[in-house]
């Protein structure tokens, strides 16, 4: 024999020792005997799309998403949150022209703030941004006309 | 087997589609029966490790990630039942070894020698010869439930036919020349 003729003499002996026929899947036979296994995969039909594998992979990144999301929040609460000792510095206001910054409202927050050294820098501040003034002019007096 | 409608079918049977999934069943039920048959040794046995894995396969569907690797999936069932079925049974074949079939009054020398030497081969290499051999299973199917090319299943093939040849020369048949 050749060495094809072998081959295929080869693969005549394989088949019949492998001895296979087609096997024809009984599906009535196999949803008796399987009734309960069965019954599970119907029951997912229910289900709004709740077992699709995208949907698995869906569910795990939001819920991997909240878990995150109360992680953090509850990492904030201890850092930020009211149980923290350290002092929170105060928030100076924020003043855009000598008029707003000589507001009784404005002078007032400044001086909660920062007590009278506050005040004097606020006052300052403003009187830079109306420009040069007269030597020894004091702030007080300049509060009085601003006043009136 | 063609891999879409099969995504599609595995898809439809995740969502609860019986009759998707009982297609899924005929469609693979060969390849699954001659791979419970290398392990077993015995095609009634093979039957029932195939239906066992398909059912196992319905209750844990959803954890399938790729609906493309159904095939190999369910094969990995397949051989885990039949290994299981073999313990059962006390048939010595987990560790590759499967089990020698009755000969019958009258069979041909060279059929049992073949038989004794596909005895002989890894479980791996045993189970690609009945996916080839079982009802001529074609490279496409077998390459859906091994998970590996065309041309690996070629040379894997190859391999084991020559292990074959080899074991058959050694007990006398000398013009088994691949």
């Amino acid at each position: 024999m050749n060495e094809r003729e072998d081959e295929r003499w080869f693969d005549e002996q394989l088949e019949r020792a492998v001895n296979g026929s087609t096997p024809v899947f009984d599906a009535e036979s196999w949803r008796k005997t399987h009734a309960g296994e069965y019954e599970i995969l119907l029951a997912r039909h229910d289900r709004p799309d709740g077992c699709g594998v995208r949907s698995v992979w869906v569910r795990r990144a939001a819920g991997l998403a909240i878990a995150a999301v109360v992680v953090m929040g509850v990492a904030l609460f201890f850092v930020d949150g009211p149980g923290s000792e350290e002092p929170v510095p105060p928030t100076l206001p924020v003043v855009r022209s000598a008029t707003e910054m000589m507001t009784m409202r404005s002078l007032r927050l400044a001086y909660e703030q920062g007590g009278e050294e506050a005040l004097n820098r606020q006052l300052d501040m403003a009187l830079d941004r109306l420009g040069p003034r007269l030597n020894g002019l004091t702030t007080l007096r300049v509060v009085w006309d601003l006043d009136g | 087997m063609e891999d879409r409608s099969d995504n599609r079918l595995v898809e439809q049977a995740i969502r609860g589609d019986g009759e998707s999934f009982t297609e899924l069943c005929r469609r693979y039920y060969g390849p699954m029966v001659a791979i419970g048959h290398a392990i077993l040794g015995d095609r009634h046995l093979a039957e029932d490790a195939a239906q066992e894995a398909f059912a196992k396969a319905a209750v844990h569907l959803p954890k399938l990630r790729k609906a493309d690797q159904f095939g190999c999936w369910v094969a990995a069932i397949c051989r885990n039942e039949a290994r299981s079925l073999a313990r059962t049974r006390r048939t010595p074949r987990d560790d590759g070894e499967m089990p020698v079939q009755e000969t019958s009054a009258g069979a041909d020398e060279t059929g049992e020698a073949v038989k004794v030497a596909l005895n002989q081969l890894l479980p791996e290499a045993r189970e690609v010869v009945f996916l080839r051999f079982y009802d001529g299973l074609s490279y496409d199917q077998i390459s859906a439930v091994l998970g590996i090319s065309e041309q690996a299943i070629n040379g894997r093939l190859r391999r084991a036919k020559r292990q074959l040849a080899e074991h058959l020369r050694r007990h006398g048949f000398d013009e088994v020349d691949l």
